[in-house]
């Protein structure tokens, strides 16, 4: 018990130092990101206070339950994140930490050395998601009038559990998945992934179509109501988001004995998960750590290896610099299976969202309700875009880790290493964007201007995600990561994925503010929007002219001011 | 024409309040082979980045074949072949794809790449593993691969910094029989080491950095005047110069 006490100390010394740094450039550079984290927070809190809640709020019987739901919806996402997040977090923590070797040759017991680890993992995986999460519960428990008693019973029994159950769970999933590779080979276990996803996808299929509506209004509400269940499995009463609302829906209604059976769900359930990660740990993380080390021999059976070896195209001699970079990053990425999971999820659920998009009424006739859901569409294309700009392309420059030595000593410009990067980028992004633009207008039915914003907007998003993340992972890298996911989560990594979102909300508003207005034009016979349209497109060209040039110059210049 | 293929001039560089260089002057002729000498901390890394345009200088200048390296570092980069002292490549890539990405990265013409990475490879012994992933090596053979980045592109300077660090002694053999030839055909060598025996054995002219300045450069036999020593080998020369004197070993 002593040495994990010493193992939390020297955490805390690390974190301390890290925070406290007194050196001017140190200070400066913590202190404003804490004021640009701060600002950010905030800005998110008043989004979802007062666009989102505040208006869904007023509709008048639903609105209190559309709330409650899309909180449950986004604590689903969020669940389901943090699981993720966790497991590849706990693969590069538990496994490919270069100080688990030396810790495990001390006599400190796996038991303890887990522990320690686990902390790691809770931290890693949970941050950014919180981050994103905050802003929602607090504008929730602000427009539900919470005081500091359900704050600190929200704090503690229902948000905390809720974490310790997704991370412990994403932890377990990792510890067995390295004790199955001994048995499955790669391939195999890729082949097993796979049928184990398409069944995935298609009980959620299968699920969703039988969860139809029950807000029973009009049509029109039903559309929404699905349109907004495709987001979300099903609030089923035993998972952790329906006892979070619960819970949160008790305190508002001052119902303690509901808030106390639904908070001891998450808590005895949390307990049980930890329990059976420890037991797991105890039993099986030095052996799993054992066959991780020696999976390090590498095989020459690698799908990706055999499959670049075979096709032979990105291994040929380049004829120029921007070719030889581009080759070695679709090797590179070809060969790193942890890569190819987290696309296939990505893509996965993108299949999900558009086999559910079909799901909506083919009667829908008010242009208001297709306003809304075109609206919600372009979110979505946006949010998947970022999504991929933060986890391949922010830490692209990154990843070229201890190698980076080879460029830099190399006859080659910043403006070549970016126009190479970001027109990788680019094409991926402009490809994935438009194909959901394209099918979801056709299922949605979208015509016109509300097709022409949609396929132009995504365009733009799909040039000013990519400069963003690359000149945002150019004046933020760390060589010394080797782990895409954690690169992600750095601080330089959460700032980009703020400035995305708020990218994101930005485009959004002037493409609602517009298609508004155009419907009201085409619904009441308002006289054409031109001027709304004109300064919607003038606002676009900007916001994007700043998104593409300032990130990529700050990178450029901070990447020139680097030492290596 | 000029002479020299490296020039500091005054060179300074501070880290904090920590001085890594201090007006550091020296040159380095066309055709030489160059040691590099310094205890650990004295600056050589610190100077060898500065060349290679990897570090701003705080004052002075550093010219390579005549181009002053804070101007135009890319047309400076594109005569140096550095080898850095820890051999990291891109784990997935093989060897081959490895050399012809660097190819790619020099402006190779592709049948000279492909004759170049043949020579290379027969050279320093790859064939079996040209065509598997480096995550897959030896630390030796990756410092080959690494060599053969260096050599590729056939660099009028190469910057080798700490050679033969891992490797064994038929490749530490080979690693010198290389540059030696290397050398002959024209090629400047500039090598930093710790090896002193590496030193005194191919170098014709060396300087020794102490504390961000170079206290000694010169001939072997220069070096033994400025130390008013008569005899002795390289490394007594080095300690005496360096004021590095050897510390008692003993048993608790």
């Amino acid at each position: 018990m002593q040495t994990l006490g010493l193992l939390f100390y020297l955490k805390a010394k690390m974190l301390k130092s890290l925070l406290l740094d007194t050196r001017k450039s140190y200070l400066l550079r913590n202190i404003s990101t804490g004021i640009v984290l701060f600002a950010l927070l905030y800005i998110s809190y008043i989004f979802f206070y007062n666009l989102i809640f505040m208006y869904v709020s007023n509709l008048e019987e639903i609105g209190s339950l559309l709330i409650d739901r899309l909180v449950s919806l986004g604590f689903l996402a969020f669940f389901f994140m943090l699981i993720i997040s966790s497991f590849v977090s706990a693969l590069a923590t538990l496994f490919r930490s270069t100080e688990t070797e030396y810790l495990f040759s001390t006599p400190l017991s796996d038991l303890h050395l887990l522990l320690s680890k686990y902390f790691d993992i809770i931290i890693y995986s949970s941050w950014a998601i919180l981050f994103m999460a905050l802003p929602i519960l607090y504008a929730y428990a602000k427009i539900r009038r919470f005081g500091t008693f359900e704050y600190a019973l929200t704090g503690f029994f229902v948000l905390l559990p809720f974490i310790l159950i997704a991370t412990a769970i994403g932890t377990v999933f990792s510890i067995l998945a390295v004790l199955i590779s001994k048995y499955i080979s790669i391939r195999r276990l890729i082949v097993f992934g796979s049928v184990v996803f398409a069944s995935f996808i298609f009980l959620v299929i299968k699920f969703s179509q039988t969860n139809q509506l029950t807000i029973p209004f009009t049509e029109d509400f039903r559309a929404l109501n699905i349109f907004i269940n495709n987001f979300q499995l099903n609030a089923h009463p035993l998972t952790p988001n329906f006892w979070l609302i619960q819970c949160l829906r008790s305190l508002v209604l001052h119902e303690y004995k509901e808030f106390v059976l639904y908070a001891s769900a998450l808590m005895t359930s949390a307990l049980f998960v930890l329990s059976f990660l420890f037991m797991v740990g105890e039993k099986m993380y030095f052996k799993t750590w054992m066959i991780s080390n020696e999976q390090t021999v590498v095989s020459k059976k690698d799908p990706g290896f055999i499959l670049t070896q075979k096709c032979g195209f990105f291994s040929r001699t380049p004829k120029t610099q921007a070719q030889a970079l581009f080759n070695k990053d679709v090797l590179t990425l070809i060969r790193e299976p942890g890569q190819w999971s987290q696309i296939l999820l990505i893509l996965a659920l993108l299949i999900l969202y558009l086999f559910n998009l079909r799901m909506i009424p083919q009667d829908i006739t008010d242009e208001r309700w297709i306003t809304i859901i075109s609206i919600m569409n372009y979110g979505f294309c946006g949010f998947i875009l970022a999504t991929f700009a933060i986890r391949f392309v922010f830490p692209s420059i990154s990843l070229e880790g201890k190698s980076f030595w080879v460029l830099s000593s190399a006859p080659l410009s910043t403006s070549t290493l970016f126009r190479v990067k970001f027109m990788t980028a680019f094409v991926a992004f402009f490809i994935i964007g438009e194909t959901i633009a394209l099918i979801s207008s056709a299922i949605l039915k979208l015509e016109g201007l509300y097709q022409l914003m949609t396929i132009s907007g995504i365009f733009l998003m799909s040039i000013s995600l990519s400069t963003l993340a690359v000149g945002m992972g150019a004046a933020y890298p760390d060589f010394s990561e080797n782990n895409p996911s954690k690169i992600a989560t750095s601080p330089g990594g959460i700032l980009t994925i703020v400035l995305s979102l708020l990218y994101i909300a930005v485009m959004l508003m002037l493409y609602a503010v517009t298609v508004y207005r155009y419907t009201l034009f085409l619904v009441s016979g308002n006289e054409f929007p031109r001027i709304v349209i004109i300064s919607s497109i003038l606002l676009t060209v900007v916001l994007n002219a700043v998104t593409i040039i300032l990130p990529l110059r700050f990178g450029a210049r901070t990447l020139a001011q680097k030492e290596f | 024409m000029e002479d020299a293929m490296v020039k500091f001039e005054g060179v300074s560089k501070k880290y904090g309040n920590q001085k890594a260089l201090s007006d550091l002057s020296f040159q380095v002729k066309k055709g030489e082979f160059f040691g590099y000498l310094g205890p650990n901390g004295a600056g050589k890394t610190t100077s060898i980045k500065s060349m290679i345009g990897l570090i701003r200088t705080d004052s002075g200048s550093i010219h390579v074949d005549g181009i002053d390296v804070a101007n135009d570092p890319i047309s400076v980069r594109s005569r140096i072949g550095f080898v850095p002292d820890s051999p990291f490549v891109y784990s997935k890539l093989t060897a081959r794809e490895f050399l012809r990405f660097v190819g790619g990265l020099y402006h190779m013409e592709k049948k000279d790449l492909e004759k170049r990475i043949d020579w290379l490879s027969d050279i320093f012994e790859m064939h079996g593993w040209l065509d598997r992933r480096t995550e897959e090596y030896s630390h030796g053979m990756k410092q080959k691969v690494v060599m053969s980045a260096a050599f590729i592109h056939r660099p009028e300077l190469i910057v080798v910094d700490e050679p033969t660090v891992g490797l064994d002694p038929p490749s530490a053999r080979l690693l010198k029989d290389m540059l030696k030839l290397i050398q002959k055909n024209g090629a400047t060598i500039f090598m930093s080491s710790h090896d002193l025996s590496v030193v005194q054995e191919l170098c014709e002219h060396m300087a020794i950095i102490h504390k961000g300045s170079i206290v000694a450069e010169g001939t072997l036999e220069d070096l033994r005047k400025k130390a008013e020593m008569e005899g002795g080998n390289l490394e007594d020369l080095f300690l005496k110069l360096t004021e590095k004197t050897q510390k008692a070993v003993y048993l608790d």
